[in-house]
């Protein structure tokens, strides 16, 4: 198995406007990154490029050593929306749908899970509000085991508490090879577990640094995020 | 990675899902019908009890009617599914290639549609049965009916039925995969050109294009029609109107399908993005 993933050189374009340019990024296995960039700058671009759902790209994106987007999607778990069900559908019948088209679908895992978010099987989509509906998602994507996780600002609409809960026990749910990109505005909240920072910026990653190397310099992460941006206006 | 067997099957239980609830709506609404119009008929409530078995074949004959609206409802609701699926991010992320999962949507849907029309026919063919057995005006009917038409059951008279429902089911599932096509091809198209930000002009572009492309189709499909079939049905010595070609034209559909099929199923792999 090669890194969790390596991309080169990737190009996308939409509407005749480049979204990504000449983006370069390797991760290594066993870490948690954080992908920082303003509203816009093209996370979640990246992540759907990575999960092979955005089309029309160029570039190389290798997930755990594979190219091809079916084995790549075979082996990374991506955050997702639930938009594909319907308002009526419960979340037992997702567990299903999850265990029927994901064979790494771990039910055990998911069941933990459940009982940490206070989540009942029996409630419908309908039912569930914001908050709930993201730590539903967060629990199904950690239900998998992959090699790669990708979550796509997945504390947003969860309350203080339970986001710090679920940040902290993130390390506890992963397997030690397997590596998380999380992107998410509450930098602060989760640099504790934060093992790398990327910075999306001009289109591009203009910064991949170890929180190791930033506390080093005597900062927090949050800081050196805030700093890097004062930088670049000033320059 | 996910199988085509798996994925075929939870295509079909999500299609499947509301199969029964326009199967039941279809058989009220029927009864819902023939008792109104028994009531009207008899005038009286105390009157109708007693041509309750009159019932059955109204019912019946309510079901197959409804029947014809209920498949064609059933039938758009089913192409808007496929679409929505096909354009799902939910679904897109299963672990198999776009090919595979392109086919087994649109198998899957096809196989949806045949499902509901053979539920309506055992339901008609319940509904036939009761009205034959406990109706004594309709029994004697169809006797009547059947000793004067004497049906000709010969290979011939089989072989055009079977020809002549393979080729509407083919031309069903060309209407599918003509949907699939405008969606693909126009949705290309829209993330390719230089769209404003207003989204009802985003949305009255869109509609633009998906004419254009209808009618840049409806052309080809002419000029496939007049040379490639007619030429074909020209050597085959064959004329529609005095020949049985409906072998060869359910071949010939078979074919535009496949190259249907192939054209979208690149245009969903390449330019087909999910949301």
């Amino acid at each position: 198995m090669g890194n969790p993933l390596e991309i080169t050189d990737l190009v996308y374009k939409k509407n005749q406007k480049k979204i990504i340019t000449n983006l370069d990024l390797t991760l290594k296995p066993g870490k948690i990154v954080a992908l920082l960039g303003e509203n816009g700058a093209g996370k979640t671009t990246l992540m759907r490029i990575i999960s092979g759902v955005a089309k029309n790209y160029r570039g190389t994106v290798k997930v755990a050593g594979f190219t091809k987007e079916a084995d790549r999607k075979g082996h990374l778990s991506f955050t997702d929306g639930l938009t594909g069900f319907a308002n009526s559908t419960k979340i037992s019948d997702i567990i299903k749908f999850y265990q029927i088209l994901y064979q790494d679908f771990n039910l055990k895992q998911f069941e933990q899970l459940r009982e940490f978010m206070n989540l009942k099987p029996d409630l419908r989509l309908s039912e569930l509000s914001k908050g709930m509906k993201e730590k539903l998602v967060v629990a199904l994507t950690f239900s998998r085991r992959v090699d790669l996780y990708l979550l796509d600002e997945p504390f947003s609409g969860i309350d203080a508490m339970a986001r710090k809960k679920i940040i902290k026990s993130i390390i506890l749910w992963k397997q030690e090879k397997s590596t998380i990109l999380v992107s998410d505005h509450f930098v602060n909240e989760i640099a504790a577990v934060l093992d790398e920072v990327v910075i999306i910026k001009n289109k591009t990653v203009c910064m991949q640094k170890s929180t190791e190397a930033i506390r080093a310099d005597n900062q927090s992460v949050e800081e050196f995020y805030e700093s890097f941006y004062q930088r670049e206006e000033d320059e | 990675m996910t199988s085509f067997k798996s994925l075929f099957g939870r295509f079909f239980v999500e299609k499947a899902k509301n199969v029964y609830s326009f199967l039941i709506i279809q058989t009220v609404g029927a009864l819902a019908f023939s008792v109104f119009g028994l009531l009207i008929g008899t005038g009286k409530i105390s009157e109708f009890l007693n041509f309750y078995t009159e019932l059955l074949p109204d019912w019946l004959m309510g079901f197959c009617l409804l029947g014809v609206f209920f498949v064609i409802f059933f039938f758009i609701y089913i192409i808007v599914k496929n679409e929505k699926i096909n354009h799902s991010q939910t679904w897109r992320l299963t672990a198999i290639s776009d090919e595979i999962f392109y086919i087994a949507n649109s198998l899957s849907t096809f196989a949806t549609f045949v499902y509901f029309i053979i539920l309506n026919i055992i339901v008609a063919g319940i509904l036939l049965t009761a009205s034959f057995f406990m109706n004594k005006t309709f029994r004697s009917s169809c006797e009547r009916m059947f000793k004067q038409f004497r049906p000709n059951f010969e290979l011939n008279t089989i072989h055009f039925i079977f020809d002549i429902t393979l080729l509407i089911l083919l031309c069903c599932f060309f209407i599918s995969l003509l949907i699939s096509f405008l969606n693909f091809s126009s949705k290309a198209i829209m993330d390719y050109l230089p769209v404003a930000s207003n989204g009802l002009i985003v949305k009255l572009l869109h509609i633009f294009i998906v004419i254009v492309i209808a009618w840049l189709f409806t052309k080809a499909e002419k000029i496939f029609v007049d040379q490639v079939l007619g030429s074909l049905l020209h050597f085959l010595n064959l004329n529609p109107a005095y020949n049985n070609a409906l072998p060869y034209v359910n071949v010939i559909v078979v074919v535009v399908n496949l190259i249907m099929y192939v054209i979208n199923i690149y245009l969903f792999k390449y330019f087909f993005e999910a949301e």
